[in-house]
């Protein structure tokens, strides 16, 4: 068994623990400080960095501006086509059609056909008309049913077909949006 | 203090305690000091930094978004953007001028043989949409085919008027054996809008026109203009000097 002796006096191990305590100390205020200061230092750096960048942006926003500035007529050209072009749209979304329902009324009028009273409505438009015959009514009901493929119209009824004893017809359709 | 372990000679000299307690708040003191600038001096510089790192972000986008303005408006003819915004101006006028307006439709039903027996001008103005409008009340009489013509026209006009309503009566005085003659009412409404106020601000993108809106523009040049020479010479503008000789 191996047993350790201290030879050196009391006195000189306390100064040497004294010494080591303060040779810690000082490392660790030299650390620190150093730690501190390195901070300090790259702060500094990133500042003067960042303000000479925001220096240089600056000085290209300025040029840019002045550049755009100079194409200001280009700009506002396209800035009232777009405003013209959004009114425009807005005008065409709410625009009846009536040129194309008068075209579809004027495919109605087929032969032996006469046209007696028209009705536009907000949502329909109601036609009443005069048959003189059979193959006048045949052509009329086939020419609907064209328009009701076309699928401008919700629906296409007819509220009333009536007879003469004349062989007439008088016919009532709706056509509804 | 002498003494040899060995070879190795060792020398001590007496440390006061008191002069070590000096040396270490000295050390600490310089590490107070150095702390003290740290926080004075230093973290208000973080913080300013913080808000130049936001201000760079936001510098940077804005070189961004001016850039590819840039590159947007250099990529476009001032010369067709000239003409298509005029003639969007011509569709959609920045006032209303209802003179010229009844001038238009009167032109229109002479042209296509319908009788304008009267027109009123509605006082009720409004807005549709954001737009302006203005309206107007006409009473007519004419054939089937001349009366459909005529309103297939006025959609076709510059400027755009829009037909609100139709109130028809058939009379059967018509030649047309299929035809009758028709007479009646229509309320007719002509548009205008001024322009946008927020022009000017230079990081905002410029507008983009989307496929539908350049076949809209096309579309709109094939509509008739009845007063073309006075847009034309309301249009004419002096550039350069101005004749020092006018005759």
């Amino acid at each position: 068994m191996k047993k350790e002796i201290n030879l050196i006096d009391a006195e000189v191990q306390k100064t040497i623990s004294l010494l080591r305590l303060k040779k810690g100390a000082r490392f660790f205020c030299v650390l620190v400080s150093s730690f501190f200061l390195f901070l300090t230092a790259a702060v500094l750096v990133f500042l003067v960095y960042f303000q000479r960048k925001i220096d240089v942006n600056k000085k290209n926003i300025s040029l840019l501006n002045s550049q755009i500035n100079s194409l200001n007529k280009i700009e506002s050209y396209a800035v009232t086509i777009a405003d013209r072009v959004k009114g425009i749209n807005t005008i065409f979304k709410n625009k009846k059609n009536y040129y194309q329902i008068l075209d579809d009324l004027a495919n109605l009028i087929v032969n032996d056909f006469s046209l007696d009273r028209v009705d536009f409505g907000e949502d329909y438009i109601k036609i009443d008309g005069t048959c003189r015959n059979r193959q006048c009514l045949e052509a009329f009901n086939s020419q609907l049913e064209k328009l009701a493929l076309g699928g401008r119209y919700s629906q296409i009824i007819y509220p009333s077909v009536g007879r003469d004893s004349a062989g007439q017809f008088f016919i009532i359709v709706e056509l509804k949006k | 203090m002498n003494f040899k372990i060995g070879n190795t000679k060792f020398r001590f000299r007496a440390l006061p305690l008191r002069l070590l307690v000096k040396e270490l708040g000295i050390a600490v003191g310089i590490c107070v000091i150095i702390f003290v600038f740290f926080l004075i001096f230093t973290i208000p510089k973080v913080f300013l930094i913080i808000n130049l790192f936001g201000q760079l972000r936001e510098q940077d986008l804005k070189i961004k978004q001016l850039n590819s303005k840039l590159n947007d408006l250099r990529t476009l003819s001032e010369s067709d953007l000239f003409d298509s915004s005029s003639l969007l101006l011509e569709a959609l006028p920045l006032e209303g001028d209802i003179y010229k307006i009844i001038n238009t439709i009167k032109k229109i039903f002479y042209e296509n043989h319908v009788n304008l027996t009267s027109f009123a001008i509605n006082p009720e103005s409004g807005q549709d949409g954001g737009i302006s409008y203005a309206s107007l009340n006409l009473s007519f009489s004419s054939t089937f085919p001349d009366f459909k013509q005529t309103v297939g026209i006025l959609d076709k006009t510059l400027p755009l008027i829009s037909v609100e309503s139709i109130k028809v009566t058939l009379s059967t005085s018509s030649d047309d054996i299929l035809f009758p003659n028709v007479s009646g009412k229509m309320t007719l409404k002509s548009f205008f809008s001024s322009l946008p106020k927020d022009l000017g601000k230079a990081e905002k993108p410029l507008p983009k026109i989307s496929g539908n809106e350049i076949n809209l523009i096309e579309s709109l040049r094939s509509y008739k203009r009845y007063f073309e020479e006075l847009s034309s010479e309301e249009s004419a503008v002096t550039v350069g000097k101005e004749n020092p000789f006018p005759i």
